[in-house]
């Protein structure tokens, strides 16, 4: 990690906290964009370089302030580095040099572009770091260095404080360990309506959202009148449906994230969850429409940056080169800030913005009702819309003869990739960077909140690729309890395997072919898990075996998946003494 | 009379101050310019001084409004001041409470001299309502100091402002003062000014030239004659204003030829104007820093004015109020959803790099103007002319920019951001006059409904226009603005501050085109500049140079919606406007328009409420008057009797403490019945002005009726017998006259007539009848 402003003030604010070794404040990170009072807050930029905010973000005031929030109050670590402005999806792109990954993972990207939050929570130095999502910038880390990574509905975290990249997709999202420490970090508190925000949703609109989301809920008969959300989830969980969105499934998908995609979607299913596929038709122009909206609007928000009031000047007259600011904005800004800011003002300008701009943003509402019409939940920001059957492409399959089935969480990977090595992504052009962002985006054109949960990949280096769960406009809460519940079921799953692994283990090594001093590997792969485990053990014949290509397990008549621990107990011995048979029949050969 | 207490306490010298009543020219540009880098607002309003006897004059007039004076003694000519009394503290104070200042010298004064700037506090800081303030407000001075020797002499301006209703808490500085270098004599400066008042009411009047009054009030040097190098010599006031009439004659003449210009058989004259006001708010437009006029310099300046990273605009919804109002009363269609977009170009008064405007979707659209002949509009355009408006949207201001020698230039953060509404006309007018009475006439609507409340001499209110030519036999190159077809290619003149720039440019520019054109050459659409006082407009940039402004959709800002709640409530409460008001005194109660005008404009519409008054309780006496002749007896007494008696009292700012809901010293069912018993020939005309003058020196609680007073004077009309009548004439019969009479000069009658009406002391002759007199007893001497 590294921290651009570790202050002093901060540590003396942990030293005065630490009582017998311990703080008694939590410490958190905080990204360089969002503004704090007793720190510079840079935006990784060269032009903030020395710009030391007069106020405070509401969000951090709100997080720091033990008067606002007693139970919790916390203290600023530092301020962590980022993509100049936001601006990119490996943190490299900062004046202070790219964030680097830890060990075993030196060489890999940490995501961008809330890079060094990720880091920061990666390293333990805090237990959660605040962010901001534009188009990914706080998924996209948490998925390549295998943490938790939160992005609200736009409007639901104050953006009073941060710095704008693309004011109408920015929202301050959290990095965590763990779903549950996002969402103990995300009181009502910090939910709160704020009114120096003018995008943030009034107190009355989320009084009003949360009334009609409860009613329909009642409605519906999910949920019995006097249940909270927490206890909705617990006797509800077999009745959400997941939505598998098929454009998502495209071929530069990384086989081993396809693999955690299903693993994910497993896992759901387990618990007794309808899988649906949907179809977001108009997934495949998000990125595109992305890329113009976030460098229109960061064409005309880093406007501002011309050094008068605040900022790096450069040291010849504002009026140097017979272009006002040209200097100063020259040399204070980074070469993908000056790339969005072209691209931006290009499609911006007048004989441009019909066929960009305009454009974009009709994509934008598209995408946006797309997932209206996908999820069960209504969008509480807009009039209910009636979607007419005969828009829809062929290719969407239908529930019934009212339409499409309705859902109540989308879950697709977060990247289509593993993190990539540094020097890849330098080789790469900023158009292949920009693909990074595919899955990311269309949530965040669309306002949506949306989760990246990590999940272990074995064997393979990194280890972990991200999984995004992505719910309706203010649904935030119920979208974080599900993702808590994900994360626990898979922490269990993985439970369930060590223990019944090391059974398997403990069956091949006393069965009969077993030869001790051999040093060959077997796999063996169970339908415990997606994943596959690697034993190794020493077996004469040194074959492998798949356990899912017997006849009870495998095929057209496949089991339901075992779910307790008897049922896999019971599995593991038929499918051994199948396999106890195979290979006594091989040595026999 | 005892000075106001305003002054009394911190100024050792208090008894040197004199306060006159002079007038700022409302509708003019400025009359003494500041330096260039104090902005618009510095360069204050035409100051006018007038002999106490003019100012109720001055007052119906509503070009003017009144401001005191104040000078010490010896600064002026004696023979000046002779008629010069303090004001009240009545006075002041209501001048204070229902005037904005608009003009804050401070800057000026501390550059004039090294002491410390004097400054008055704000009587209204802090209020709600301005009304409220006759009662409640008091006014200190703060750090006075005595600033240079006796000779200095200092001037307080008070430019007009009428029911004030949401900005008060912004005024800091209702009035301020401004030191005049001490070696002039202020008479030469307001001769000047007599002179363009002069010129009358609904022309554009010549201005004295910026630059000779900076020599003046910074160098004290006076270059004109009409300043008068060498110590003038005393003109007394009376032909200071024959030789402004005289000047003003032959100036009228000069003008007459240039009226010709404006018709031009050949080339046919197409302008659009663009406005800028300033609305007349509490708070900037998406900050809750106040709005200042002339404040210390960044002082009210919020996160988001300076473009702080992080910051967001708050749309302060209050700055509907005034906006829709100013949509009103330009008869434009409100828009019940508007938006604000964000209009990109770099420049230092714009500290976020864009300027947030309602480029898609303005708040009003389609509104007109209707300009009559005595909105002072070109013949051509006949009695009446309607000017469509396309739009009107809201905007934020920039900052100031506070030029210094050296390429450097100093900000002043105070008005960026606060709110502005843009009036973009359609391209309907086609002469120059026409294009400045349409620029007037907007800033006497937007003032009268409470919108705006600088006008163009302060800074408040800036035009932009776009010329174009073409023959009239044959379409233009092709241009097409707002549907309008077959116009030719458009230059834009920006920045004018004054009606007499408008106008002046227009006129210049439509020349320079004709002549190009004539040339055989292009006009290029381009942007030009006018400076005051030159023949040519210049050019600023090309098309090349234009920016193209990347209107974008502000992400931050959700739509404006405007109820009809709200709508309907402005609707109602925006009151009669002038046009409107005039039409009804004129068509319902037979006054003449001049008369009208002045009713209208006196008193913040009090006179023309008092009237009604009284007309309302002539037609309660009697039920055969018709409104007509009621409206016509009451017209004149309550405008040019009561004005009389107010000129007669006028070291007070509004003697007849005439409120604008219409209450007065007299009461209107009091002068109502003196009219009836006039009227019915009860008392005789000369003795009704003795009554009126009578109830106007009574205090009001001791106020008898008009029954009484005329009992108490015996003045009840008693005709002169046939005795009488023969005595009277036999008295003031002069014999040399009646011969002449005898011998054919029958026209000389009318002068014995008038030696026995002035004989009667007290009215009572009767003309009729005296004259048949006369004719008995001169035809008896034939013989």
């Amino acid at each position: 990690m590294r921290v651009t402003d570790l202050s002093r003030l901060a540590a003396a604010e942990l030293d005065r906290l630490v009582k017998g070794g311990k703080p008694r404040k939590k410490p958190f990170a905080v990204k360089d964009n969002i503004a704090t009072k007793n720190h510079f807050t840079t935006s990784g930029s060269k032009i903030l370089q020395k710009y030391q905010s007069p106020f405070e973000a509401t969000v951090v005031d709100q997080l720091r302030n033990p008067k606002s929030n007693p139970k919790n109050g916390k203290v600023v670590l530092g301020k962590t580095n980022l993509d100049e402005f936001g601006m990119g999806s490996h943190s490299t792109n900062s004046f202070f040099g790219p964030v680097l990954g830890m060990s075993p993972l030196r060489r890999h990207s940490v995501g961008g572009s809330s890079g060094g939050s990720a880091m920061a929570v990666v390293t333990g130095e805090c237990g959660f770091a605040l962010g901001t999502d534009t188009g990914g910038s706080v998924r996209l880390p948490a998925a390549y260095t295998g943490i938790f990574g939160f992005k609200p509905s736009y409007g639901r975290i104050s953006r009073w404080g941060v710095i704008p990249y693309a004011n109408s997709l920015d929202t301050v999202g959290v990095l965590g360990t763990s779903a549950q420490s996002i969402l103990e970090t995300l009181t009502p508190e910090v939910m709160y309506s704020e009114s120096r925000d003018p995008t943030s949703l009034g107190a009355k609109s989320l009084y009003r959202m949360r009334n009609e989301r409860k009613v329909l809920a009642i409605s519906s008969g999910r949920v019995h009148r006097n249940e909270g959300v927490g206890q909705y989830l617990q006797t509800n969980f077999r009745r959400l449906k997941i939505g598998i969105p098929m454009e998502y499934n495209i071929a530069e998908l990384d086989p081993a994230v396809r693999e955690e995609w299903r693993h994910a979607l497993n896992l759901f299913q387990e618990r007794g969850c309808t899988l649906v596929p949907v179809s977001l038709p108009n997934t495949k122009h998000a990125l595109s429409a992305y890329y113009i909206i976030a460098a229109a609007e960061a064409a005309s928000n880093l406007a501002k940056y011309d050094g008068v009031r605040y900022g790096t000047r450069a040291d010849s007259s504002d009026g140097a080169g017979n272009v006002l600011y040209s200097r100063t904005r020259g040399e204070g800004l980074g070469d993908e800030v000056k790339r969005r800011i072209l691209l931006g003002s290009y499609t911006l300008s007048s004989k441009a913005i019909d066929n960009y701009f305009i454009k974009a943003q009709k994509v934008r509402r598209l995408v946006q009702r797309d997932f209206d019409r996908v999820f069960a939940l209504p969008n509480l920001l807009r009039y209910q819309e009636q979607f007419n059957l005969s828009d829809m492409a062929e290719t969407v399959p239908m529930e019934d003869k009212k339409g499409p089935p309705q859902v109540d969480f989308i879950v697709c990977p977060t990247s289509p990739t593993l993190p990539p090595t540094r020097n890849v992504v330098q080789k790469q052009s900023s158009v292949e960077t920009y693909m990074n962002d595919v899955f990311t985006v269309p949530s965040s054109l669309a306002g949506l909140p949306a989760i990246s949960i990590p999940f272990k990949l074995p064997g393979k280096q990194p280890g972990f690729a991200g999984i995004q769960i992505i719910g309706q406009f203010s649904d935030d809460y119920r979208l974080l309890l599900t993702a808590s519940a994900l994360a626990k079921l898979q922490a269990r799953k993985a439970s369930l395997v060590k223990k019944h692994t090391a059974a398997l283990i403990r069956r091949v090594t006393s069965s009969k072919g077993f030869q001790k001093g051999s040093e060959e590997t077997v796999r063996i792969r169970t339908h415990l898990s997606t994943e596959s485990f690697e034993v190794k053990t020493y077996l004469s014949s040194g074959k492998s075996f798949d356990l899912r290509k017997h006849p009870t397990v495998g095929g057209e008549n496949r089991m339901r998946e075992p779910r307790t621990a008897k049922e896999i107990d019971r599995f593991v011995e038929d499918a051994f003494g199948d396999w106890d048979s195979m290979t006594s029949g091989d040595n026999q050969k | 009379m005892t000075l106001p207490p305003l002054f009394v306490r911190p100024m050792p010298f208090q008894s040197r101050f004199k306060i006159i009543l002079g007038a700022v020219d409302v509708m003019d540009g400025p009359v003494w310019a500041g330096p260039p880098e104090l902005g618009p607002e510095a360069r204050a309003g035409r100051c006018l001084v007038e002999k106490c006897g003019e100012r109720s004059r001055l007052e119906r007039s509503p070009m003017y409004s009144i401001v005191a004076v104040v000078c010490l003694p010896g600064c002026c000519e004696q023979s000046h001041h002779e008629s010069i009394r303090p004001v009240s503290t009545q006075t002041l104070r209501s001048i204070l409470a229902g005037r904005r200042a608009a003009l804050l010298l401070d800057l000026l004064a501390a550059q004039t001299t090294s002491k410390p700037v004097t400054r008055v506090a704000s009587p209204i800081s802090g209020m709600t309502n301005a009304r409220s303030t006759h009662a409640t407000s008091t006014t200190t001075i703060k750090d006075c100091h005595p600033i240079g020797t006796s000779s200095t002499n200092r001037v307080l301006l008070y430019p007009k402002i009428n029911r004030l209703a949401y900005a008060p808490r912004t005024l800091r500085h209702p009035l301020s003062i401004l030191i005049v270098r001490p070696t002039i004599p202020p008479a030469a400066l307001f001769y000047q000014s007599t002179l363009s008042f002069f010129k009358g009411l609904h022309y554009a009047m010549t201005r004295t030239p910026p630059a000779v009054l900076r020599k003046y009030l910074f160098g004290g040097q006076i270059s004109r004659t009409g300043y008068s190098a060498d110590p003038a010599p005393t003109i007394p006031f009376r032909k200071q204003l024959k030789d402004a009439a005289k000047k003003r004659k032959s100036e009228g003449a000069a003008k007459t030829s240039r009226e010709d210009n404006q018709k031009l058989e050949e080339w046919e004259l197409t302008v659009g104007i663009e406005i800028h006001a300033q609305l007349n708010t509490a708070r900037k437009l998406f900050s809750t820093a106040a709005s200042s006029i002339n404040d210390v310099p960044n002082t009210h300046v919020a996160l988001f004015d300076l473009a702080m990273p992080g910051s967001q605009p708050i749309f302060q919804k209050e700055t509907l109020i005034p906006a829709i109002r100013a949509a009103l009363a330009l008869n434009c269609k409100v828009q019940k959803t508007s938006k604000f977009d964000r209009k990109h170009y770099f420049h230092w008064d714009q500290p976020s790099g864009y300027q947030i405007t309602q480029y898609y979707e303005p708040f009003a659209k389609d509104g007109y103007i209707t300009l009559y002949a005595h909105d002072g509009i070109a013949k051509e355009d006949g009695d009446e002319i309607q000017i469509g408006i396309k739009q009107v949207q809201m905007e934020q201001d920039t900052a100031k920019t506070i030029s210094q020698p050296g390429e450097i230039h100093l900000l002043d953060f105070n008005r960026v951001g606060l709110p502005l509404i843009e009036i973009i006309t359609l391209p309907q007018i086609h002469y120059p006059s026409t294009a400045a009475a349409f620029v007037r006439k907007v800033q006497i609507l937007l003032n009268s409904v409470d919108a705006c409340v600088l006008g163009m001499q302060s800074g408040g209110l800036r035009a932009d226009v776009n010329v174009s030519v073409r023959r009239r036999a044959e379409q233009g190159t092709g241009a097409e603005y707002a549907g309008v077809k077959g116009l030719g290619q458009r230059t834009e003149i920006k920045n004018l501050s004054s009606f007499k720039a408008v106008e002046d440019a227009i006129i210049a520019e439509r020349d320079r085109q004709i002549q190009i054109l004539e040339a055989g050459g292009a006009i290029e659409g381009e942007t030009r500049g006018w400076t005051i006082g030159s023949t040519e407009t210049r050019r600023l940039r090309g098309k090349e140079g234009e920016v193209d402004y990347r209107y974008m959709p502000d992400a931050d800002l959700g739509p404006v919606i405007i109820g009809d709640d709200l709508l309907t409530y402005l609707e109602k409460t925006l009151g009669v406007l002038p046009d409107e008001e005039i039409k009804l005194l004129v068509e319902v109660y037979g006054l003449t328009t001049k008369d009208a005008l002045s009713m209208v404009s006196l008193n913040e519409g009090g006179r023309a409420e008092y009237f009604r008054n009284v007309v309302d309780h002539l037609l309660e006496l009697d039920d055969r008057r018709d409104l007509k002749t009621a409206g016509k007896l009451a017209g004149n007494w309550v405008l040019h009797e009561l004005g009389g008696l107010a000129s007669d009292a006028a070291e007070e700012e509004n003697a007849l403490q005439m409120t604008s809901e219409g209450d007065c010293i007299i009461n209107h069912r009091r002068l109502g019945d003196l009219i009836d018993r006039l009227d019915n020939n009860q008392i005789t005309g000369t003795s009704a002005k003795k009554i009126l003058t009578m109830l106007f020196e009574m205090s009001t609680d001791e106020q008898k009726t008009v029954k009484q007073l005329i009992d108490e004077e015996g003045l009840w009309f008693n005709p002169l017998s046939a005795a009488e009548y023969d005595e009277l004439a036999k008295s003031i019969l002069d014999m040399k006259i009646v011969e002449e009479i005898l011998a054919g000069k029958e026209g000389k009658i009318n002068f014995l007539l008038g030696k026995m009406m002035r004989a009667d002391g007290e009215g009572r002759v009767d003309a009729k009848e005296a004259t048949a007199v006369l004719r008995r007893i001169i035809e008896e001497h034939r013989r």
